[in-house]
């Protein structure tokens, strides 16, 4: 461990390292000039500080105040040599961040018991302190797991329910992929873009609850059928609310009003307006965007050209004029998104 | 060397390093003397005290005991700002030179 001295008198300094040469494990780094001393704290790891008290330039106090400014120095043991007997000198140094002192001349003995000690407390220190950063690795590493495991989870139960209707499980990669963005280009928070991509592929999960008579069929749904279609909206938000997970609150939300429209036409509930959450008016963009540039059996996919003109269209009935807005700042992303995720293109879940 | 009480020391040092500490520590002594006389002549109470404290740490050091009572002496005169600390000077100067010529 590294032992730094400090003293003006070159004969202290060699009568110190010479005391502290009997104490096991320490390499004795000596200075006579504080503002070198101080130089070369902030370059090495010093372990422990002896420092004398009065020195020209930087008295012993001073350098304690500069050195516990240093980065990571602030809790390095320091005794403080002083042949001084002042109260008010010692209360100083004390409240200033000095550990212990010694009065000059040092007792060999003293000098090194206390030295030996001051060193196994820093050992100490170290140990708690690796041991704590080793813990806060581990628990983000497990927290990483956890967080993956629960991703994937909810990743391959979405891909299930989609299975129903949709040949592979790229549009609700892109549905994330989406929202991400758009939430980005509204200026949403880095924390709410990132929980919007996994949340919105779970915009659907509520058609396991659909009958597959109603699910599949080609032709136009009657307006029974259609009401229980309607219902996927609602089965959605059951099967997800009431969660302690943020991630599956914000589904459930989403799940619940990403059909609702902006003039109030919408379902389950006819949310207007900003009375729909900002996860819903997104997602209802990205959902239908995707749709339209989507092959279903009963239509072929849309150009990305002709899907652009139809939610712009649709601009202040069907969506937020906002989310438009910003949807359309954000074309080249969406186009990219929309050719690089391609349903040809199966993904690894 | 007289004047110089080698109990503490050889507690520390071997014989022979023994001489070479109490060398050097009194040549950092009898060097500190030309630059405490010139602070006392200019009348520089700070710089007194601050050399008649180094003087003092290193024949304490040194188990000097007449050198280190006439820098405490001498110290403390300086710090309290008192208006003639030349005779103190003088003494501790005398302690020095007989140190230095030992």
């Amino acid at each position: 461990m590294n032992v730094f001295v400090i003293d003006d008198a070159p004969v202290n300094v060699r009568t110190y390292e010479k005391i502290l040469s009997a104490v096991e494990n320490a390499r004795i780094q000596t200075y006579t000039d504080p503002v070198v001393a101080l130089r070369q704290c902030e370059l090495g790891d010093p372990d422990l500080i002896v420092v004398d008290y009065r020195m020209p330039e930087m008295n012993g106090v001073e350098f304690i105040t500069r050195f516990r400014t240093l980065p990571g120095k602030k809790e390095v043991p320091i005794v403080m040599l002083t042949a001084e007997r002042e109260v008010s000198i010692r209360r100083s140094a004390i409240e200033l961040g000095a550990n212990d002192f010694l009065n000059k001349p040092a007792d060999p003995i003293e000098f090194v018991a206390r030295v030996r000690n001051l060193l196994a407390l820093r050992d100490g220190q170290k140990q708690l302190s690796r041991r704590a950063e080793w813990l806060a690795d581990e628990v983000q590493k497990a927290t990483e797991m956890i967080v993956r495991r629960e991703q994937e989870t909810i990743h391959r139960l979405t891909r299930a329910s989609e299975f129903r209707d949709n040949e592979t499980g790229m549009h609700i990669v892109r549905m994330g992929r989406y929202s991400a963005i758009l939430a980005r280009s509204l200026g949403l928070s880095e924390d709410e873009q990132h929980l919007l991509q996994l949340a919105s592929p779970m915009h659907d999960i509520g058609k396991v609850a659909t009958p597959d008579h109603i699910l599949l069929k080609r032709g136009k749904l009657n307006p029974d059928e259609w009401f229980i279609m309607q219902q996927h909206a609602v089965a959605g938000y059951e099967i997800l609310r009431d969660s302690e997970s943020p991630l599956l609150q914000r589904a459930a939300e989403i799940a619940f009003t990403h059909h609702e429209k902006w003039d109030g036409t919408g379902y389950p509930r006819h949310l207007a307006g900003n009375d729909i959450p900002v996860s819903g008016r997104i997602c209802a963009v990205a959902d239908v965007f995707d749709a339209l540039t989507s092959k279903r059996p009963y239509k072929p996919a849309w150009p990305i050209e002709q899907a652009l003109v139809h939610i712009h269209g649709a601009r202040g009935t069907h969506f937020d004029p906002k989310v438009v807005d910003a949807f359309e700042d954000v074309v080249p992303e969406i186009r990219d998104v929309r050719t690089t995720l391609d349903d040809r293109f199966e993904v690894p879940a | 060397m007289n004047g110089i009480d080698r109990t503490y020391l050889s507690t520390i040092f071997e014989a022979d390093d023994l001489e070479e500490i109490i060398a050097e520590g009194v040549a950092d002594i009898c060097s500190q003397l030309n630059e405490l006389q010139r602070a006392a002549t200019r009348e520089d109470a700070t710089a007194v005290g601050d050399i008649a404290h180094r003087i003092k740490g290193v024949a304490a050091q040194l188990g000097a005991a007449r050198v280190q009572a006439a820098a405490i002496a001498l110290e403390e005169a300086a710090r309290d700002q008192r208006p003639s600390f030349g005779p103190l000077v003088s003494s501790l100067g005398e302690a020095i030179d007989g140190l230095c010529e030992a």
